[in-house]
């Protein structure tokens, strides 16, 4: 099994905390700041609408020291931005991130790029774009990752995971899927 | 301590949480809204601000506005 969904936050209507199983209201109740669990309850609305629509019932949650997790025997991939949220389920290792394009400055490209991924942005046309599908390569391919494994950003060159995943480009922003890369 | 102000005022750019509404305590994620890109935006804007190389694993621990002021006294 390996299914995904979007949901465009301007598309969705609010998400009830009291509807959502105990183990995810505790997850929303962490965030504060309002629009962050605005994100959270419509992330954790859709995860249990597709659980739901599957007839899979929570029997086991595991967690794993860098907050990566499984309900049973799937992985569970969650990913938001300013603009929606996407949810993966998946029997692989695989993961899922959004993205919204913005502005970015060379400060943050030198941090975050490595060479390669610095010369796909110079032979872009579109700078904001090529950096976030990188960012969303980058971000997909850490949550694979069981622990944390102190990596810098720089030292994963997502050029070479292009070919493993795959992105759209909806509403300004990147939705960047990943198939398990460590097999 | 750095110029806590300074710190908060850089820090507000990357939120819509009022920087008077912003404390030492404040979370970055759960407080202010912060995604892992705004983070690494912001922590370059530092970088370049006070000249200085942070590391990701010590971006990593960075989860409230103290860790940051923190970081920034004791290295920048």
């Amino acid at each position: 099994m390996r299914d995904f969904r979007i949901r465009w936050l301007d598309q969705s209507s609010e998400v009830d905390v009291r509807d959502l199983a105990p183990c995810f209201q505790e997850r929303v109740a962490k965030y504060r700041h309002p629009f962050a669990k605005k994100q959270s309850l419509a992330a954790y609305g859709l995860l249990q609408e597709m659980l739901k629509e599957q007839e899979i019932e929570i029997d086991k949650i595991t967690t794993f020291p860098n907050g990566k997790w499984m309900i049973n025997d799937l992985y569970v991939s969650m990913t938001h931005t300013k603009t929606g949220v996407a949810v993966m389920l998946s029997h692989e290792n695989d993961s899922i991130d959004m993205e919204t394009i913005r502005k970015i400055d060379d400060p943050l490209i030198r941090h975050t790029l490595c060479e390669n991924e610095q010369k796909f942005l110079r032979e872009s046309h579109n700078k904001e774009k090529a950096f976030t599908i990188c960012w969303t390569f980058k971000e997909a391919f850490i949550k694979q990752l069981f622990q944390d494994e102190n990596m810098s950003y720089r030292s994963i060159d997502t050029t070479s995971l292009f070919e493993k995943g795959m992105y759209v480009c909806q509403r300004n922003t990147i939705i960047t899927v990943l198939k398990e890369v460590m097999k | 301590m750095k110029d806590q102000k300074k710190i908060i005022e850089i820090l507000s750019n990357y939120t819509d949480v009022e920087p008077d509404q912003i404390s030492l305590d404040s979370n970055l994620v759960a407080d202010l809204g912060f995604t892992s890109l705004d983070v690494l935006d912001m922590v370059s804007e530092f970088e370049d601000e006070y000249n200085i190389e942070i590391q990701d694993r010590e971006i990593k621990q960075m989860k409230t506005v103290r860790d940051i002021v923190v970081y920034l006294t004791e290295n920048a």
